[in-house]
């Protein structure tokens, strides 16, 4: 997923502002944990606020990215002013003054404290038009994490020896009463909830009874901790269907084993039910081309990442050429895959209902409006490219957030520079739109971040994809071309994508 | 001028900033304490020394951001304080400017409720 949001403001007092404003609810959108989002803000603050104050003579724009690369999440602060050599003296001249409680100058240093890895590319050395100051933070390993576990007892000593018990294991959240529970598992979920039975006021299987009727919370695993004079509560327990119990008094070896055996049982259940959708949904989405294009040769390679992913691919034949739109949901396995289904429905809805009337840029103002009007596909994050081919070779694109697209003419490949907002982010995004026309024999070529970010480790270069492949492109067919890019992000990503991989070729014929 | 027992100050938005009441300056911070609401801040720093006043407490509830020079700000109406011998505290701070706060170690030299 590259760049998420992008701003340009001239530089002045209020900038940082303008920007916190800009960035925070993009943040909330992606769902940034707070501490993160916070430390990003302040980080963008302070070295925006440096870069009003203090260069001389001062830069005349600022440009700030937010965007995903990999597994980080990462802020770049630009300028188009002089370099900011004393960047790295600021913040360490605080760190030696000894003083936490320094009147200034501390706004540097707290940007370095917070962000260890902060990289600085003056514009001088990088030849472009920006000087950049990068930080990041990762974006979380979903595999990574430890189960959540909500543990529920009045015995505040039983509490404190099953969480001992899980430590490292778990992350364990324990409420004194069946009814904070309830409150805590409606806004947050759990893989598991561990409960015992007798407790004033709500007692466990009243507890258990709520969540089964609460839908959301029913289907996560239970277990019941139970004492030896509870034998007639186990057995109407059992008609609650919990997934297990754990009598008291509880050893470290029969609560981890128990827990791994409901949490492994729970993880198989989903993922067989995860296959299947996966398989079925898979499918259905697998991007391809009907009958063709009009006045061009067309190929499409995908491969579905192992663990799913959310490519899409919709196209259609209308008035006065054809239009296609490449998009990607945010996000893996079934979930990133069903919106993706969700998505495609709406996007076929939209080309067959007012593409005709629509420029790309407009229609993905449309698409946005879904995302962010519709309960369902608010949830998610997309990128997206809408291109209108016509037979005699011009072409209108528009991007929300979607990697750029190739453009092969003889003896070159460059980088189309069309942008937009993600999908969702903004309440009225004005797209951008670009149009060029393909004279015969040269090449479009649209493509999804599993393509260009196969690599886990390093950077790639996006033209350098197409002109590294091992043929003559001027002759190479648009499916040895289309099957190229993706055996060449096959092998990058050690043979096990991560992501979707889509590559659209196109030529003029 | 009102008596100091009651005097306020308002800004040009005709939010209260700061009032004395009963020898305790309150200022009241803004919902963004950073660079740009320095100007408004910079003018109580000169209240603090009114014989009406012992003790000062920089209100916090309303701010959502606060950033280096709001601290800064903080600090140099800490140190007018000490050096008036006038009581000094933090009140009111969540979220964003209390991890800050926390983050900076403040609670070494400032009180905070």
């Amino acid at each position: 997923m590259p760049v998420i949001y992008s701003l340009t403001r001239p530089v002045m007092m209020s900038a940082a502002r303008e920007f916190r404003a800009a960035f925070g609810p993009v943040m909330d959108r992606v769902r940034l944990p707070t501490g993160e989002r916070d430390k990003f803000m302040l980080a963008m603050s302070e070295v925006v606020t440096n870069l009003v104050r203090h260069p001389n003579p001062k830069p005349r724009h600022i440009r700030v990215i937010f965007e995903r690369k990999r597994s980080d999440w990462q802020l770049s602060v630009c300028d188009d002013g002089p370099a900011f050599q004393e960047l790295e003296e600021r913040s360490k001249s605080f760190a030696s003054s000894g003083s936490v409680l320094g009147e200034g100058g501390m706004g540097i240093y707290l940007v370095t404290q917070n962000f260890p890895n902060w990289q600085y590319y003056p514009r001088d050395e990088t030849g472009g038009q920006w000087n950049s100051f990068v930080i990041g933070v990762p974006s979380g390993d979903e595999a990574a994490k430890l189960p959540k576990i909500v543990l529920v007892d009045d015995d505040p000593a039983m509490r404190a020896i099953v969480s001992t018990f899980l430590m490292g294991r778990a992350e364990v959240k324990d409420f004194e009463s069946a009814r904070d529970a309830m409150t805590y598992l409606i806004g947050s979920g759990a893989d598991l909830i561990i409960s015992d039975i007798r407790m004033p006021d709500v007692d466990g299987l009243e507890f258990r009874r709520q969540l089964k009727a609460s839908g959301e919370s029913g289907g996560i695993p239970f277990i019941f901790l139970t004492g030896s004079s509870e034998q007639n509560d186990l057995s109407t327990a059992v008609d609650l269907s919990i997934d297990d119990y754990v009598s008291k008094p509880v050893t470290r070896e029969k609560i981890l084993s128990v827990v791994a055996r409901v949490l492994n049982r729970a993880r198989d259940i989903k993922a067989r039910l995860g296959d299947r959708l996966d398989s079925e949904i898979t499918g259905a989405l697998s991007p391809r081309i009907n009958r063709g294009i009009k006045g061009f040769d067309v190929a499409v390679s995908h491969e579905a990442a192992s663990a799913g992913g959310g490519d899409l691919l919709v196209e259609r034949a209308i008035e006065g050429g054809h239009i296609l739109v490449l998009a990607d949901i945010m996000g893996h396995g079934e979930q990133a895959k069903f919106f993706a289904h969700a998505l495609s429905g709406y996007v076929y809805g939209a080309i067959r209902g007012f593409a005709a009337n629509l420029p790309p840029a407009e229609m993905l103002a449309e698409i946005n409006d879904l995302f962010r009007l519709d309960s369902l596909m608010s949830q998610s994050i997309a990128t997206a490219m809408v291109v209108f081919v016509r037979p005699g070779g011009d072409c209108s694109i528009a991007s929300a957030g979607h990697p750029a697209p190739l453009l092969r003419t003889a003896g070159k490949v460059r980088e189309l520079d069309v942008g937009g907002p993600l999908l969702g982010l903004l309440e009225d995004p004005a797209y951008e739109q670009i149009d060029i026309s393909l004279k015969v024999g040269e090449h479009l070529i649209l493509y999804t971040d599993g393509i260009s970010e196969a690599d886990r480790t390093s950077e790639c270069i996006p033209t350098d994809m197409l002109i590294g492949l091992p043929f003559a492109l001027d002759t190479a067919s648009v499916e040895i071309l289309s099957s190229g890019l993706l055996s060449d992000a096959q092998s990058r990503s050690g043979f096990l994508l991560g992501d979707d991989a889509t590559a659209v070729v196109l030529q003029k014929i | 001028m009102p008596p100091q027992s009651c005097y306020k100050r308002y800004d040009m938005t005709q939010v209260k900033l700061f009032q004395i009441l009963d020898g305790t300056l309150l200022i009241d911070a803004p919902e963004a304490f950073d660079s740009v609401s320095l100007s408004e801040m910079r003018a109580i720093a000169e209240s603090i020394g009114d014989d009406a006043v012992k003790t000062v407490i920089v209100e916090l509830n309303r701010t959502t951001f606060l950033d280096s020079a709001g601290v800064g700000m903080i600090v140099k109406l800490f140190r007018e304080a000490q050096g008036c011998a006038k009581a000094f505290s933090i009140r009111g701070a969540t979220a964003q400017p209390l991890a800050l706060l926390d983050s900076l170690q403040v609670r070494r030299a400032i009180a905070i409720e």
